[in-house]
């Protein structure tokens, strides 16, 4: 469940709560800026897996997941000491959790949210709550990301449409952006946007469903340009968390991730978060 | 970008071996000979989108739908080809 991407001793540590959706290794260029990088796999854990290809909540909450994280974590040996926890999308609802339920002295010294949607009063969705017009412009941002490529499908174009017709159109510009193989047929979209939207409203209901509490730990939360919300306020961070403060970074929800201004960014931070190893000795 | 016609007569397990064997190879760009049916789908150098596709043409050309787990549980063309015959066969279908 946990994989180091990057270890060097000289580096803060940092661990980082993903979530799936794309690979750990999207975090590659990240632990490279960082030097050090442990990173929560949740796709690691059988049952979260599962629900990505089914749909089925089996029985899984945030809570569950933060507390085989935390054990984890024990197990090898990375909660003492200065620290910083991130986590990306529902993996940063994870990573609040986790603070949640670690002994005071194992607390990282802060939290970074990359575009995590708060599990607060007036931020919890359910599947209803969405429409073809909304998600299928997620849906590009991930096909896009996942591919390793670009696609240049602003939301306006989706406006009106349903499912079916929407996809035909992701269709057509995957194949010509080279996105997608010129033979693709609609059927193995249309499989693809199944299986994403699974993901998405597992993390939605697992999100909603999570009671959270006051925050014990600092925390920044990052979010790109084209988040998957467009709200003015953080996301509903706020409601959990007086120690707030809210980066801007390019990209959108997935593109972020590899995105070398939110890396650096990401790095920077973590660097005045974080005395080095050897500061804090010096110190 | 058609929708692919559903087979008239339901494919035997033979067809549904060769149809993933034709598909595998095509994607891969490697003779249809050289795709091994008892390797497991997650050692063919195929990404999880595209694996997905695959999947969703193979409902297609079947006309109807496989469980969400099947691959995981029939992870081979030789396996998955014989779990979907036995089933149709069975009336699971």
């Amino acid at each position: 469940m946990i994989r180091t991407l990057a270890e060097c001793p000289s580096a803060p540590r940092v661990v980082l709560v993903h979530p799936g959706a794309l690979p750990a290794t999207v975090h590659q260029d990240l632990a490279a800026a960082l030097g050090t990088l442990h990173v929560v796999d949740l796709e690691q854990l059988p049952a979260y897996r599962r629900m990505m290809v089914t749909g089925e909540q089996d029985g899984l909450s945030v809570a569950g997941l933060a507390e085989s994280a935390a054990e984890q974590l024990r197990a090898a040996g990375l909660l003492h000491g200065p620290w910083l926890l991130a986590g990306w999308s529902v993996g940063g609802v994870v990573g609040y959790a986790l603070t949640e339920l670690l002994a005071e002295h194992q607390l990282p010294a802060h939290l970074v949210l990359l575009d995590s949607i708060a599990p607060a009063r007036g931020y919890r969705r359910s599947r209803e709550d969405f429409t073809a017009e909304v998600l299928l412009p997620w849906f590009v941002t991930y096909l896009a990301a996942k591919r390793g490529g670009r696609l240049s499908l602003p939301g306006k174009r989706f406006r009106g449409m349903d499912t079916e017709t929407g996809l035909r159109l992701v269709l057509a510009a995957g194949i010509d952006s080279g996105l997608l193989w010129p033979d693709t047929t609609l059927a193995g979209l249309r499989k693809v946007y199944e299986v994403y939207l699974h993901g998405l409203f597992r993390n939605v209901g697992l999100t909603s469903a999570h009671r959270a509490g006051a925050a014990r730990v600092p925390i920044t939360l990052v979010r790109p340009e084209n988040g998957l919300i467009d709200t003015a306020d953080p996301l509903g961070w706020q409601r959990l968390a007086t120690d707030l403060r809210v980066l801007r970074c390019p990209g959108d929800h997935y593109s972020m991730l590899r995105d070398p201004v939110t890396v650096a960014l990401v790095a920077r931070l973590t660097r005045q978060l974080l005395p080095t190893p050897m500061t804090a000795r010096s110190a | 970008m058609s929708e692919q016609v559903v087979t008239q007569r339901p494919p035997t397990e033979p067809e549904v071996w060769q149809w993933l064997v034709d598909k595998i190879a095509h994607r891969l760009g490697v003779p249809a000979q050289q795709v091994d049916v008892h390797r497991y789908f997650d050692e063919f150098d195929l990404d999880s989108t595209e694996a997905l596709v695959l999947s969703g043409e193979l409902e297609s050309w079947l006309g109807f739908e496989l469980e969400t787990t099947a691959l995981w549980y029939h992870p081979t063309i030789a396996e998955l080809s014989a779990h979907i015959v036995a089933k149709r066969d069975g009336g699971g279908l």
